[in-house]
């Protein structure tokens, strides 16, 4: 995974998406998280990812580096339901909610500077919890640098040699090994660091405005309407459950027609 | 052991005329490997406004002895003051006065752009939002980086993050600067700025600057003062640039290569007697061989 890439396109993006503020985002995100939760229709469930595919694709982010991110839950959600689901539907429904859920997750981290997003977590939770997932956010870069350089390095002294799998499990289990030394000694230094800078036990973040009032509501009020929808299906399927492939044909339409609105406009 | 100390009449660490910011006696450090650092042999003294280069050998506590400035490692034996307080015991009560660039600048950077990097120290001291970008906007522009704000810091050179992690220890304009290395990964013209800015700093903000590095080349134009250090930690030599240098024996204990042009005077004395005293900037040497070749 390229953090750097998530990093960047969150910090540098310029949509109407990434001028929203944090909270909007991060509401919106808990709204859709409880849509996945709650939903046990497979047509509202496939409305809900096809309507967080438009706004990726409606706000131009990178959708060619999001979907990998979104679809690795895919794999564990495969396993689950391929041990678990008595049906095709159940089966589809438990990857399905896996998906959705993390496109909704990646969404969000493409669209938001990571400080921006835990400083609200940071407000929810004990201190030190919050200030600690803050402080992992260099931490990952710097981690993920050594890994690379840890793996060229040890593919150029022959570690990993093709046919070799044991020399190679070695080789790697040292490297993991070394990393996760490193990984200790680095959380030390950066402590260190945040002293020096004037960490006071409570790490303040600058807020940044809301650039897009109206995307702040449109955000919240798509990701509230989408839950509420949920809610009706769930609480009165005999009375609305069967007008569900209308909901899924017209997010499926809005798909259609921004993915080729983008592409017109590209 | 024999102080090689060489005493100049109105500037010397000793000096009683000016204000002492950093004194460390006798200091000893034992690492968890069993290294032990021993910081003695005479006493690291630094006063208000002056530049001080660390020099020594790989190992030789370099940066044990910039980490007890900052308070980082506490002094098993010994005494170390900074700006009138024990750093380890009181770092809350000088920390805004010291700004610090550490060798390794990409664990110094933590923020995800360079403009919030920058005013990381001061949103932590809670400076109200318009001085925050009032100072950082300045610090900025001090390295002459402002094109540099909104970039994201891992995309950027070695030598831009190395202005960025000094625009952060500068946006509190700080009355002591402590530099781990800053030279290093720099080039020639980066370095040549870098010493012209922290010479301007000391003089008009009559800012204090302790750095080490292994660039000797550089310690004539920047330091007021040097000291050397041998493995193990023993401070061997203080002294101006002019003096340290002399010490061709001292200097080696050190294993320290003396400057280009130090190196150069020194052959010269070697073969003529009357070859003239070591000049340690290119302009004095040119004058000085030319006052020579004339007789």
């Amino acid at each position: 995974m390229d953090i750097t890439a998530v990093d960047s396109a969150a910090v540098l993006g310029t949509s109407r998406l990434h001028k929203a503020s944090a909270a909007a985002k991060v509401a919106a995100f808990t709204l859709v998280l409880a849509t996945v939760v709650v939903t046990s229709d497979v047509l509202v469930l496939l409305s809900a990812l096809a309507l967080l595919v438009s706004l990726a694709v409606g706000m131009g982010l990178p959708l060619r580096r999001m979907l990998p991110l979104a679809l690795y839950p895919a794999v564990f959600a495969a396993v689950f339901a391929f041990a678990s689901a008595p049906s095709v539907l159940s089966a589809v429904l438990i990857i399905g909610k896996a998906v959705t859920a993390a496109l909704g997750g990646v969404i969000l981290m493409f669209a938001t500077p990571y400080p921006q997003v835990f400083a609200i977590v940071q407000r929810l939770v004990p201190g030190i919890v919050g200030d600690a997932l803050l402080m992992t956010y260099r931490s990952l870069f710097l981690l993920a640098e050594k890994l690379t350089n840890l793996t060229t390095a040890v593919k150029l002294r022959s570690g990993l040699a093709a046919g070799q799998p044991v020399r190679a499990f070695r080789a790697t289990t040292r490297s993991l090994g070394g990393l996760l030394l490193y990984s200790l000694d680095l959380s030390q230094r950066e402590y260190d660091v945040l002293r020096l800078r004037g960490y006071e036990g409570r790490l303040r973040v600058r807020a940044i405005p809301s650039a897009d009032r109206a995307m702040d509501r449109a955000i919240v009020v798509g990701a509230a309407g989408l839950l509420a929808i949920t809610i009706i299906v769930r609480t009165m399927p005999a009375a609305v459950g069967a007008y569900t492939w209308i909901f899924a044909t017209l997010t499926i339409l809005t798909l259609l027609v921004t993915a080729i609105t983008r592409w017109r406009k590209s | 052991m024999t102080e090689h100390v060489h005493v100049h009449e109105h500037a010397h660490p000793d000096d009683p005329g000016c204000e002492e910011v950093v004194r460390i006696s006798c200091v000893r450090h034992t690492y968890e490997d069993g290294t032990s650092v021993h910081l003695c042999g005479m006493d690291f003294l630094v006063h208000r406004g002056k530049r001080v280069a660390v020099l020594g050998p790989n190992g030789a506590g370099k940066t044990t002895l910039l980490y007890h400035v900052l308070g980082l490692l506490r002094p098993q034996e010994g005494e170390v003051q900074v700006l009138g307080a024990s750093p380890s015991d009181d770092w809350r009560s000088i920390r805004r006065r010291i700004g610090v660039v550490l060798q390794n600048v990409d664990e110094q950077i933590i923020a995800p752009t360079v403009f919030d990097d920058v005013a990381f120290s001061p949103q932590q001291y809670g400076l109200p939002d318009a001085e925050v970008e009032q100072r950082t906007l300045a610090a900025l522009d001090l390295l002459d980086i402002r094109e540099l704000a909104n970039r994201v810091p891992h995309s950027l050179s070695g030598g831009e993050k190395r202005k960025v992690a000094l625009a952060g220890a500068l946006v509190m304009e700080p009355e002591l600067l402590v530099l781990d290395e800053p030279f290093e990964g720099l080039d020639p013209r980066s370095r040549a700025n870098l010493i012209d800015l922290l010479a301007r700093l000391s003089t008009e903000k009559n800012m204090t600057v302790v750095l080490s590095t292994h660039d000797i080349d550089t310690v004539p134009d920047f330091a007021d003062f040097a000291y050397v250090l041998a493995p193990g930690g023993s401070i061997v030599l203080r002294g101006t640039p002019a003096e340290v240098f002399s010490n061709a024996d001292v200097i080696a204990q050190g294993n320290i290569k003396p400057p280009i042009l130090a190196e150069l005077f020194a052959r010269l004395r070697e073969r003529d007697a009357d070859a003239p005293e070591p000049a340690l900037s290119v302009q004095a040497a040119v004058e000085s061989l030319e006052a020579w070749k004339h007789g």
